[in-house]
């Protein structure tokens, strides 16, 4: 019975393609220091795929966390997170430190590119 | 002292919202007061120990390994809960009977009873995790203790109390209803589920999205708002989701439909007697 809906829910994913996924086109680097981020605004390009690397140089653990980004990830002290983000369309999207929100917020514009 | 509240709050919430619904659609099993406890404290042990290691678990799968963990502990919890819905649906005849009879629990039911004790450990371990590692960071910052301690119990408290509130909530259906409303409910949360799963994974750029964003009601109902993430815990509700997300959640939601509907019933009319002498009445 249980290896049934194994397959049932395995099946929901493997069928589908994994194609498609853009390579990453960008690098940038938000540092967490004193529980606020640094920079708190950063701008990206739209519709690439980028890597957000997040450094804690804090002593405490801090959760990165974007209701707009649909992630969250609990990045230790005097360590670092990696989250990939997008392609995005243009926007402004907005994150926090869940454990220190009243100082940790930042935002993060995806801008077009002028070609 | 509420800030700390209200994160404690907000991830106990979860924890109860979940175990509410598992403890009402359970009714009647023996000793699952029990097992959930068990379940529980599986869960806090499980918590320290994925903090203790959470580096190494982030490190992991190329730096993709918090989102991974996610992903397959929602999983496993998303099998066992619809493993358990199953077995209910089978056995939810008798149960009813059971209940309507004597009025407590006393049906026997070894399989799903341990399986319950997973399903809440796991549950507890997904924001358990959160709680130890904000609890640890509030105190190393410098939080009063008796601040964080008060914080802690009154946002524990609280959240705890909402699962207390939809539990009884949902045994007042009458008996008649109460596994028929129950299934339905964990087959949303069960779907819900998968697709928070799907998004873990596609965060970890295992599955695209297909359509980044296939709505947005961030400003109609806000997964911050406690409704919004009431309607996330228990209905799966999102308030950006992905096409992959919408997509794996209605599929899971057709599958299981089907799975309950065929399994359910066709083992109902074969194996009435079967189910009967199974319970020892």
């Amino acid at each position: 019975m249980i290896r049934l809906i194994w397959s049932i829910v395995l099946g929901t994913f493997f069928w589908l393609p994994t194609i498609c996924m853009a390579a990453v086109q960008g690098e940038y680097t938000i540092v967490i220091k004193d529980h606020k981020f640094e920079p708190e605004q950063l701008t990206i390009p739209a519709n690439q795929k980028v890597k957000l690397v997040i450094d804690n140089q804090d002593s405490t653990p801090e959760e990165f966390e974007s209701h707009d980004l649909k992630r969250e990830k609990i990045i230790q002290g005097n360590s670092q997170g990696t989250v990939m983000v997008g392609p995005l369309t243009p926007g402004a999207y907005h994150f926090v430190g869940e454990f220190h929100e009243d100082t940790a917020k930042g935002v993060m514009i995806v801008e077009q590119k002028e070609e | 002292m509420f800030s700390i509240a209200i994160v404690i709050f907000r991830e106990m919430f979860e924890i109860a919202l979940i175990v509410g619904v598992l403890m009402a659609a359970t009714r009647g099993l023996r000793k699952r007061g029990q097992w959930v406890m068990v379940g529980v404290l599986g869960g806090i042990a499980g918590s320290v120990l994925i903090a203790f290691f959470a580096d190494r678990i982030s490190q992991a799968a190329e730096g993709m390994g918090q989102e991974m963990l996610n992903a397959i502990i929602l999983l496993i919890t998303a099998i066992l809960i619809g493993w358990t819905v199953l077995w209910m649906s089978r056995h939810g005849r008798e149960l009813t009977q059971h209940l309507k009879r004597v009025g407590h629990s006393v049906v026997k039911g070894e399989k799903p009873i341990h399986t319950l004790a997973v399903v809440v450990a796991l549950t507890v371990l997904r924001e358990g995790t959160e709680i130890v590692m904000f609890t640890y960071s509030a105190f190393v910052t410098g939080g009063r203790p008796l601040d964080l301690i008060l914080g802690f119990l009154f946002g524990a408290f609280t959240g705890g109390a909402v699962g207390v509130i939809l539990y009884y909530g949902l045994i007042k259906i009458p008996i008649k209803h109460i596994f028929n409303v129950t299934s339905w409910l964990l087959m949303f949360l069960v779907a819900g589920m998968v697709s928070q799963a799907a998004g873990y994974l596609t965060a970890a750029g295992k599955l695209p999205e297909l359509i980044p964003t296939m709505w947005d009601t961030s400003k109609l109902l806000s997964e911050d708002s406690l409704l919004g993430e009431f309607l996330q815990v228990l209905l799966g509700y999102a308030q950006r989701p992905s096409g992959m997300q919408v997509l794996v959640y209605a599929a899971t939601l057709a599958a299981f439909g089907c799975l309950v509907k065929f399994y359910g019933e066709t083992v109902k009319q074969q194996g009435g007697t079967k189910c009967i002498s199974s319970t020892n009445w």
